[in-house]
């Protein structure tokens, strides 16, 4: 069946059609214009005398609507506590490696464990499944999603790992998990050949080896690919290299549908050394280009900025850092004043070419791509590409608590959602 | 009851009886399929609840009702309800007040932001918009469908005040009753022509008729299609001409034998109702003045209004033709003069404070329908005794005619500039 509903495009019809309506067309408008001048002449029209009298209105403070909300740009009510359960933008910007499952249920997603050369080999088990998502507050969106989630899941490796996905396609279309970063041509996940069907007419092979983080893989490779391909899996496996914030997206075509619709996810790949992940990387002031402590807290937020074109028409009526219009509006990203902020930053907005981050009061170190250890800018506005991604390291001032936005300096995106807030603290006070 | 007992009961119903309930057994059977249909879900069954959901909302009014508010009416002509999650001005998420009005009673309202199917609402933006400047409006379902209005030029909206009462009051008397009443002072030199050249002057008013009735054809049909699909403008354009036709045929006849009765003639009668026939398009065009206040008023034009007057001149002629042997009171002028001039002023203050496309189109079709009936009148007057095809073979007649619509195109370019 078809998957995409004729009445949005029919809706976007309408709009098209609507700028005529009400009657009283150009052409009739035209025709009494003049009529409406000389009332004006006469002093009759209140429209110009009134406006000098009274003046704008500005803010809620004046308005005659009952609604708290009224009067400002932005969206209104709250993203469903249902969404919220199965997927949360602010538990996003620290969790990876499903750490957002509990104990009992990560192992069936996430495994880590050691191969008999030492390498550590991190395993995880993908589906691809359709779900509808709330994007903004009572605004659905039909998403294709890893494990329901739009982005998907964070992979967060060390390099030199060993990444083994499984991957099973429980979606109505073929899809693949093409990763950025070195792997061999069979991972690439690219090719029609690679495309893995929907896994609904499953011929039961998994009844016959166990499938998922912790089994062996062997059998499944005997198979051969092409007739797993055909029953849903596959699996893909490389090296976590090089160092740097990459990104994972399906490959199947058309392309701006399976990536717009929500298959794509942050693929980081740290540098060795350090015992906990955030101090695997250099630490250094942003704005001195001194080096910081070792010991020096570091907050960390992964952010994918994406957009979603909810009436088919080729252009994004949302945009936002993580999905969820203006949620950091509303749920500001909790700062300690002093702490280095590093924002894992990749850019997965559709149909526009670009799309940028632009920070309020402060100046931010990039390192494009994450690839090198020293910064190519220190500025407070960056510009990315479809698919270009940054580490941005900043400190907000001590002495200076308050909420600092940030957003895509593309005025239009930030009005349709992709704006949010850094509340900085004070450092004695508690995060 | 089966239709079973019905018909076994039918004969002591007597053959009336009988015939009753032979009429309403396919209406029993309908029932009875309907609610099978209704039980059983047979297309839900087959296809499972997976339908795309259709979505059809129609922002169909704006108004500015002061600096720093928007509101807008929405109406559902879709088959189902529809939700409104967020709104948009000029590509911005804008919060806003929502009131539904719903005419589905007793249904349970999933969110205070569902429209029912043909329900309607209003929704308030405190947006300070900008003067002179256009703004797009967006609605956004809870399916992401948009549906959007452009304010063409953003000024304050009419209100219902004391200003815009005797502005629409004092433009509806220039466009409407001045040019009406100088047309009939065209009576004394119509009473001094010869009978041919009266008649190339009546098919000189057909002209200028026939003019005017395409014209709010086609207005009434632009206008049905800005509607709602549901409402199915096109078939109300039909009905109301049409409607309007028949109604004034019964009414016309019923009024020429009184005009008999009272003055020993018809003229008057169909000057009457061609009256009636102008009164009911400058309804028409009066909205459309009052209308053109919620989209705006701007430049200083009054070579429009003067076009306005050369453009409607010509319609105090057409109502006092018939009239040219008969010797006509002037207060017999005044009420001509008012009935056709007058509604230019009330459509002007329905169209400025309470438009909506639906009035617009029912006194469209209304004044279409009355139009084409004095069409009627005045070929069924002149002819007399003769036979149509004679008519048109005079040369002076057919000159009448193109004319009468020329006059009319030429006088619609002024005010179309």
């Amino acid at each position: 069946m078809k998957q995409d509903n004729p009445s949005r495009v029919r809706g976007v019809r309408d709009s098209s059609g609507a700028s005529s309506a009400g009657k009283v067309g150009r052409r009739r408008f035209l025709q009494w214009s003049g009529l409406g001048a000389l009332g004006a002449s006469l002093g009759l029209t209140a429209g110009t005398a009134e406006k000098g009298k009274r003046g704008y209105r500005e803010g809620t403070s004046q308005a005659t609507s009952t609604n708290a909300d009224a009067g400002r740009m932005g969206t209104i009510g709250s993203i469903s506590q249902e969404e919220r359960s199965i997927f949360d933008p602010s538990q996003f910007l620290t969790d990876w490696n499903f750490s957002f499952l509990d104990s009992e249920k990560r192992p069936q997603f996430y495994k880590e464990s050691r191969l008999e050369n030492g390498q550590r080999l991190r395993e995880y088990l993908f589906v691809a499944r359709d779900r509808e998502i709330e994007i903004a507050p009572g605004l659905y969106f039909p998403a294709w999603t890893y494990n329901g989630r739009v982005p998907g899941p964070t992979i967060r490796a060390t390099k030199g790992d060993r990444i083994r996905i499984w991957f099973i396609n429980e979606g109505s279309h073929p899809h693949t998990i093409h990763f950025h970063g070195w792997h061999p041509y069979p991972m690439d996940g690219a090719l029609s050949h690679q495309f893995v069907e929907p896994a609904s007419q499953g011929d039961g092979l998994e009844a016959d080896y166990p499938f998922g983080p912790g089994s062996d893989p062997s059998p499944w490779r005997e198979i051969g690919e092409t007739k797993l391909r055909q029953a849903g899996r596959d699996i893909y496996e490389f090296d976590a290299e090089p160092v740097g914030i990459h990104l994972y997206h399906c490959h199947s075509v058309p392309l701006k549908r399976h990536i717009h619709k929500g298959l794509y996810g942050i693929f980081l790949v740290d540098p060795e050394g350090g015992s906990e992940p955030q101090d695997r990387r250099p630490k250094i002031d942003p704005d001195t280009n001194e080096s910081l402590p070792a010991d020096h807290p570091v907050k960390e937020c992964m952010m994918v900025m994406n957009g979603f074109d909810t009436n088919f028409d080729g252009d994004n009526e949302v945009y936002g850092a993580n999905t969820f219009a203006f949620h950091y509006m509303q749920e500001p990203i909790l700062v300690r004043a002093g702490d280095l902020v590093r924002i894992y930053l990749v850019n997965l907005t559709e149909f526009d070419p670009i799309n940028s981050f632009h920070l309020h009061a402060g100046f931010f170190r990039v390192y494009r791509t994450g690839t090198n250890l020293s910064s190519d800018e220190y500025t407070d506005t960056v510009m990315m590409c479809q698919a270009e991604r940054a580490i941005l390291e900043f400190r907000l001032r001590e002495g200076w608590p308050g909420k600092y936005m940030f957003h895509a300096h593309q005025s239009e995106f930030a009005e349709l959602g992709w704006m949010g807030l850094f509340q900085a603290t004070d450092r004695t006070e508690q995060t | 009851m089966t239709p079973d007992d019905d018909q076994a009961n039918g004969p002591a119903f007597g053959s009336r009886g009988k015939t009753w309930a032979l009429g309403l057994l396919p209406i029993l059977l309908l029932g009875i399929v309907i609610g099978v249909l209704w039980a059983w879900q047979p297309i839900d069954r087959i296809l499972g609840r997976s339908f795309p959901p259709v979505q059809e909302l129609s922002i169909v009014r704006t108004t500015l009702p002061e600096p720093g508010l928007v509101e807008l009416k929405v109406v559902n002509g879709g088959p189902e309800p529809v939700t409104i999650a967020q709104v948009m001005v000029d590509e911005a998420y804008w919060s806003f007040d929502m009131k539904t009005r719903s005419s589905a009673r007793g249904k349970k309202a999933t969110s205070p932001r569902t429209i029912p199917r043909l329900g309607t609402a209003t929704i308030e933006l405190p947006f300070n918009w900008v003067k002179g400047a256009a703004h797009e409006v967006t609605v956004i379902s809870d399916k992401g469908a948009t549906f959007s209005r452009e304010i063409e030029v953003a000024v304050q909206s009419p209100q219902v005040s004391w200003g815009y009462f005797g502005l629409f009051a004092l433009l509806g008397t220039l466009v409407g009753v001045v040019p009406v009443a100088l047309g009939l002072a065209w009576f004394p030199w119509l009473k001094r022509l010869k009978k041919g050249t009266l008649h190339g002057v009546l098919f000189f008013t057909i002209g200028l008729l026939v003019f005017l009735l395409l014209d709010a054809v086609v207005e009434a049909i632009e206008t049905a299609g800005d509607m709602p699909e549901v409402f199915q403008g096109f078939a109300i354009v039909v009905f109301g001409t049409f409607g309007t036709l028949f109604l004034l045929q019964t009414g016309g006849n019923w009024l020429t034998q009184w005009a008999r009765k009272r003055w020993g003639q018809e003229a008057f009668a169909l000057a009457l109702l061609i009256a009636v026939a102008i009164g009911l398009h400058n309804l028409a065009e009066g909205l459309a003045i009052g209308a053109a206040f919620n989209l705006g008023a701007i430049s200083l034009g009054a070579i429009l209004v003067v076009g306005f007057t050369i453009h409607n001149i010509t319609e105090g002629l057409a109502i006092i033709s018939p009239m040219a042997h008969e010797r006509p009171t002037w207060l017999l002028f005044a009420l001509l003069g008012l009935v056709a001039g007058a509604p230019t002023i009330l459509g002007g203050w329905i169209g400025g404070f309470a438009y909506s496309s639906l009035w617009s189109l029912l006194f469209l079709s209304v004044g279409a329908g009355a139009i084409l009936e004095v069409i009627f009148k005045i070929s069924q007057q002149m002819k007399g005794n003769e036979a149509w095809p004679d008519l048109l073979r005079v040369p002076a007649n057919l000159m009448g005619l193109a004319l009468g619509f020329l006059v009319m195109y030429g006088t619609n370019l002024l005010v179309a500039v």
